[in-house]
């Protein structure tokens, strides 16, 4: 009995030991590899930046070798994140097509799950086009929502991939986030194709109507104001309060009367945002009912309320006179808190 | 009962703590075989690149930190300066002193030159009074709270009280996060867009890395074997345990150093609970409960990369402390949740997480040390067959030893965040020593915290701070 046990321990410690032995093998070589990449790039990164500033007329020698291809990726990733004019910026997205570009399709077509992630990453970073329809072949064959699937749309955005947003107006599973990222990378082109399609579409999803919504006010874009306007009348509370959230980011409102009847909705969001509106839109003549919202019995209200006074020219005045001689003692909190702590934007 | 009798009852315990031992490392291999798929597809992800479209997204929630902190004055500095360092988009830090004797106050105020506030606080809890607020002048999103002494949980509620975001982050005041730690807890909450509700990442030993200004420089070991073996003792709980526990979403602890929670569901749980030592795991069951009642779709995930760096318990006593606070809240929690224990309405957590942390976590060390006893006993007065004494050795060394050593080699193939050769081979040398040493007197603690769980008292313990974050620290502003 005993003798299988200690077969069993001492099995179980020699297979670790050589997993050990493997493992330090495997840390001394990429320890090495490191470095050597380190190197290089200290000594390859500026002559490549004065290529792509035109100081240089060829392009620098690269090492041949394994490291090759981390190599470049590591040093055009890094310069990526510089201030480039747009004429330096495409001399690195060309030298990224002529060395990245092929490992990276193959990496989507043969590539492990995170080489295949990684892959898409670094198409999207470096605008890599000429690889548009290999993403979008690869796009067609996820079936898993993981990681892969969200930056592989992404990436298809990124690329102007039409039918990419045809599968998204279609979908009903995105998620609002989602929707708004991709409607963040499309070019002026697309995006008022994608746009007509959506408005022109009757039963789209609610995070699709969402999304746009919210994408239309942080953008300003200016042909979309009416509709976002005229979601302040939706039947939806949902929809209503995305309306307020984006009229927010545009700062105006035609007809600022709408706003009026918000101040006492049934629903606390609703009056949060009529605050908020009135600050985003410097309404003064909603001022005293900034100061009536101030009572109100939701702490987030009265935090807007008081946020928003706060906005206006001679607003700590009247915070100043409402802690001290509001009747309530929840307005005269919320004043005093407001006047030492500045708020943050929530909208 | 004859003498005969007596060790017929004796062997019999002997094989069924030897039968248990092996159970139970058998549920650690399958809880690493659950974990490994997902440890070896996304080792080779980059990590910078997965969330640099968050560092920039508008719809990355914004987060409140909460850092309660009682008697914090080594670390509370370096830790908030940590946290002034985060890649995120929009968050503020609220340190809660909660009634420390210390300079914890008068340091974080003279650091970061703190001035009153007025309150108008929400009170979601009933917490302990709060006497003041203040603000750094310097950095608009860092807040200061002091309230009287209540305790951790009590601290973390004020903390959600005053906190104005729809999430928050609970972080020791003794933890440094990596800079974009955030970015990676809360990316798996806004990758299902709300749908995750609760994440915790895994939290790594600071003793002995080189820190500056609330920063990790140089990750190196310590030169303590007490610290060296917690190391180790962390990669087995974050890299074998909480893994496998996650994936199949039956995860009970986000470890108290660092996690972050979606504030709705914790004011709708009650928040903390200020009447165990275990505020942290007692959360998270509670969480958990919720969901299953609410039949919600809601999860509770935890992710594999190492973001938060915590000091370890460098004196016995400190460590001792330690340890029994965690086996009393551990077993104050389960003894409340009792009602979810081999309940198939709470599914995979009645059914195996809280049973799995009863038998394994929970009364693992009563076994032990009774094992412990009748190895001595059988080797030196023979009143079983050595052969019994010496296979319950070699069963307690596959399940001590060999385990953590196998948790040094995982965390080498994943990680691999220690950087020299030489780290891997020290690890892996003193984790084959922990049966004969470290895991004797942690079963020791741990049975006197199992003792000790029926006197209840809210307390902070009393981890003498070596502080290891702390620096030169010249007062922000000043050059």
């Amino acid at each position: 009995m005993i003798e299988i046990f200690i077969w069993v321990v001492f099995g179980l410690l020699g297979i670790q030991l050589l997993i050990l032995a493997l493992l330090m093998g495997w840390k001394a070589k990429n320890l090495a590899l490191e470095n050597k990449i380190e190197k290089e790039v200290a000594i390859l990164k500026p002559q490549l930046r004065q290529y792509i500033e035109g100081k240089l007329s060829t392009e620098p020698a690269l090492p041949a070798g394994k490291s090759r291809f981390k190599l470049i990726e590591i040093i055009l990733d890094e310069l990526s994140a510089d201030n480039f004019q747009e004429e330096q910026k495409a001399t690195i997205n060309l030298l990224a097509e002529k060395h990245l570009a092929d490992h990276y399709r193959r990496a989507l077509k043969k590539g492990a799950w995170a080489e295949r992630v990684n892959a898409l990453y670094f198409i999207e970073d470096f605008g890599l086009f000429s690889l548009k329809e290999d993403v979008y072949r690869h796009f067609r064959t996820i079936s898993k929502r993981d990681e892969e699937f969200r930056q592989c749309i992404r990436v298809c955005a990124a690329l102007q991939e039409e039918r990419l947003m045809d599968a998204a107006i279609e979908s009903k599973d995105l998620s609002f986030g989602m929707i708004k990222e991709l409607l963040y990378r499309l070019d002026e082109d697309l995006l008022k194709l994608t746009l007509e399609r959506i408005q022109s579409k009757e039963d789209i999803s609610e995070n699709m109507l969402y999304a746009f919504i919210a994408f239309s006010g942080e953008h300003h874009i200016d042909m979309l104001f009416p509709f976002v306007e005229k979601k302040l009348r939706d039947d939806r509370k949902e929809v209503r309060l995305k309306a307020m959230s984006s009229l927010c980011l545009y700062k105006k409102m035609t007809d600022p009367a709408i706003l009026s009847e918000f101040f006492d909705s049934k629903y606390w969001q609703e009056r949060m945002y009529a605050a908020k509106l009135t600050g985003a839109c410097r309404f003064e003549q909603y001022k005293p009912h900034l100061v009536y919202l101030l009572s109100d019995n939701v702490w987030w209200v009265r935090f807007a309320g008081a946020e928003n006074l706060k906005v206006f020219k001679g607003g700590n005045n009247v915070l100043k006179q409402v802690a001290a001689d509001h009747a309530d003692a929840y307005a005269r909190d919320i004043a005093r808190h407001m006047l030492t702590r500045e708020g943050g934007d929530l909208t | 009962m004859s003498g005969n009798g007596i060790t017929l009852v004796i062997e019999i315990i002997s094989w069924a703590i030897i039968g248990y031992m092996i159970a139970a490392g058998a549920i650690y291999l399958v809880l690493f075989l659950v974990a490994s798929p997902k440890i070896s597809k996304e080792k080779k992800l980059n990590r910078h690149e997965q969330i640099e479209e968050m560092s920039i997204n508008k719809d990355t929630y914004p987060i409140s930190i909460l850092v309660p902190a009682y008697n914090e004055e080594a670390g509370v500095v370096s830790t908030v300066r940590s946290l002034l360092s985060l890649n995120y988009p929009q968050y503020e830090i609220i340190v809660v002193n909660d009634g420390s004797t210390d300079t914890t106050s008068e340091k974080v105020m003279s650091q970061f030159k703190m001035e009153p506030i007025e309150l108008a606080i929400r009170t979601y809890f009933k917490t302990g009074e709060i006497k003041k607020a203040y603000r750094s002048t310097l950095h608009a999103n860092l807040f200061l709270i002091e309230k009287e002494n209540g305790g951790k949980a009590d601290a973390l509620n004020a903390g959600v009280n005053f906190s104005r975001y729809p999430y928050f982050a609970a972080i020791d005041g003794d933890s440094i996060l990596e800079q974009d730690a955030l970015l990676k807890t809360m990316k798996p909450i806004v990758d299902s867009s709300g749908m995750v509700t609760a994440t915790g990442g895994t939290v790594r030993i600071a003793n002995g890395c080189k820190i500056n200004r609330g920063v990790i420089e140089k990750v190196a070991l310590p030169k303590r074997p007490l610290e060296v073996m917690q190391i180790i003792e962390y990669f087995r709980a974050f890299l074998i345990g909480r893994l496998g526990f996650s994936r199949v979403n039956i995860l009970l602890i986000i470890s108290g150093a660092f996690g972050v929670f979606e504030k709705s569901r914790v004011i709708k749980v009650g928040g903390y609970k200020t009447d165990t030592v275990g505020e942290d795991m007692e959360l998270i069951v509670r969480l958990h409960r919720s969901i299953k009642d609410e039949k919600s779709k809601q999860r509770i995930e935890y992710i594999q990369d190492p973001v938060c760096w915590t000091e370890a318990p460098s004196t016995i006593a400190s460590l001792r402390a330690q340890r029994i606070r965690w086996q009393r809240g551990l077993a104050e929690t389960l003894w409340t949740h009792r009602g979810m224990m081999l309940n198939p309405k709470y599914r995979g957590i009645g059914l195996f997480s809280m049973p799995y942390y009863v038998l394994i976590e929970l009364l693992s060390a009563v076994f032990e040390v009774t094992g412990y006893f009748i190895i001595i006993g059988g080797l030196a007065f023979s009143f079983i067959e050595t052969d019994i004494a010496l296979v319950m050795l070699l069963v307690m060394v596959l399940y001590g030893s060999l385990l953590s050593a196998l948790a040094v080699l995982l965390e080498e193939w994943t990680y691999h965040k220690y950087p020299t050769v030489k780290s891997i081979l020290v690890l892996y040398a003193y984790a084959l020593t922990e049966t004969f040493w470290y895991r004797i007197l942690m079963n020791f603690w741990r049975v006197q915290g199992l003792f000790y769980a029926f006197k209840k008292k809210s307390v902070w313990g009393d981890m003498e701070r070596k502080g290891v974050f702390s620096d030169d620290e010249p007062e922000e502003g000043s050059l």
